[in-house]
């Protein structure tokens, strides 16, 4: 089963918020909320968090108190750019045919 | 951090909590400090992740797993019972060597559990005969004949327990190689404990339909095997490891 299901998906925003560096869940949250708008409860966060460690894609590092960072691991970023291309791809098509068709 | 918030954290599954319950609340505790968060979305949100713990995201692996690391077989003692099996002779948890710590454990049982179950069986035995004695026959004193034969049998089976030296035992991975602890000096289930093991030559481990044979270097031992882990740990090794029935 993919870990990564599409842009919008948890698992890459998380991926995506790491491509710039380690985090713990508080940063994340914060990081996510400027750069998607999506505003991710504790729950929700560490489901994918616990996910994306389980797949091998993030990994924890050790960490001061109870608070512990995240990092993305070389697999997570080959298949945060593969997931980020595909969306890409299809964002231009899409954008290129509603052009076209003028209905953009 | 409000009391609905720590029911909510306690009712997400153990081994979530066990690795992410203490960053959850740290979290949590965080974005309640956060004036632009609310409590009742936090309250949601985490109820979500609770539910969603349980129904979707795996328990992590806790099966054995190979790390790559070769060891060496470390036998402790060991002896013949009366059926000509070589057993080892389990050692206390209390008994590690110095700088010696365990990776892993898979439960099981040494000589022939059948002797080693009657005693308690026959306990049973004679309480509930006993039982039903004084409940059938109020006032009725428990006869000699009905008590004697109970006893012999069950000192017999004890005697023949310690004979055969049949145990319940946990077979570890310690890091100095394998050995074999008394099960009752683990607290837990020894499934639950079982961690990261260290690869295994093949030759020195080998699984059978129930039994386990150790190839050591003093003799070769059968080793009861109750534990399912323990199959699929043994059909995992990348050595292909073989399976055999016993006797072999």
């Amino acid at each position: 089963m993919a870990v990564i299901r599409g842009s919008s998906d948890r698992s890459v925003l998380v991926l995506t918020s790491l491509s710039s560096g380690p985090k713990h869940g508080y940063a994340l949250i914060k990081d996510i909320d400027a750069f998607a708008g999506v505003t991710l409860g504790p729950g929700t966060l560490y489901g994918a968090i616990a996910k994306l460690e389980q797949a091998g894609l993030v990994e924890a590092l050790p960490g001061e108190g109870r608070r512990k960072p995240y990092r993305i691991t070389a697999q997570g970023a080959a298949d945060l750019r593969a997931q980020l291309e595909q969306s890409q791809t299809i964002s231009t098509v899409g954008l290129g045919r509603l052009a076209e068709s003028g209905a953009g | 951090m409000g009391a609905a918030v720590r029911v909510v954290l306690a009712s997400y599954p153990m081994w979530w909590k066990e690795r992410y319950g203490a960053e959850t609340a740290e979290l949590t505790e965080d974005l309640l400090a956060d004036d632009s968060v609310r409590y009742l979305q936090v309250l949601v949100n985490l109820a979500v992740g609770s539910a969603l713990a349980w129904a979707h995201y795996r328990r992590p692996d806790r099966r054995p797993q190979f790390a790559g690391t070769p060891w060496g077989p470390v036998p402790d003692g060991g002896h013949r019972d009366i059926f000509g099996n070589r057993g080892l002779s389990p050692r206390s948890l209390e008994q590690l060597e110095p700088g010696e710590t365990v990776l892993g454990v898979i439960d099981g049982w040494q000589g022939s559990p059948f002797l080693a179950s009657y005693p308690l069986t026959l306990l049973l035995l004679i309480i509930i005969f006993s039982g039903s004695d004084l409940v059938l026959h109020a006032g009725l004193r428990y006869t000699t004949f009905q008590l004697v034969p109970l006893v012999v049998l069950l000192a017999v089976c004890l005697v023949a327990k310690i004979v055969t030296s049949s145990c319940p035992i946990a077979i570890a991975v310690t890091s100095n190689g394998l050995a074999i602890f008394r099960m009752r000096t683990f607290t837990r289930r020894s499934d639950a404990i079982v961690r990261r093991l260290p690869a295994a030559p093949p030759a020195v481990v080998r699984t059978g339909a129930s039994r386990v044979r150790i190839d050591l270097g003093d003799g070769t031992y059968w080793v009861l095997m109750k534990s399912l882990p323990l199959i699929r740990w043994m059909g995992g090794h990348p050595g292909g490891m073989s399976e055999q029935t016993y006797p072999a």
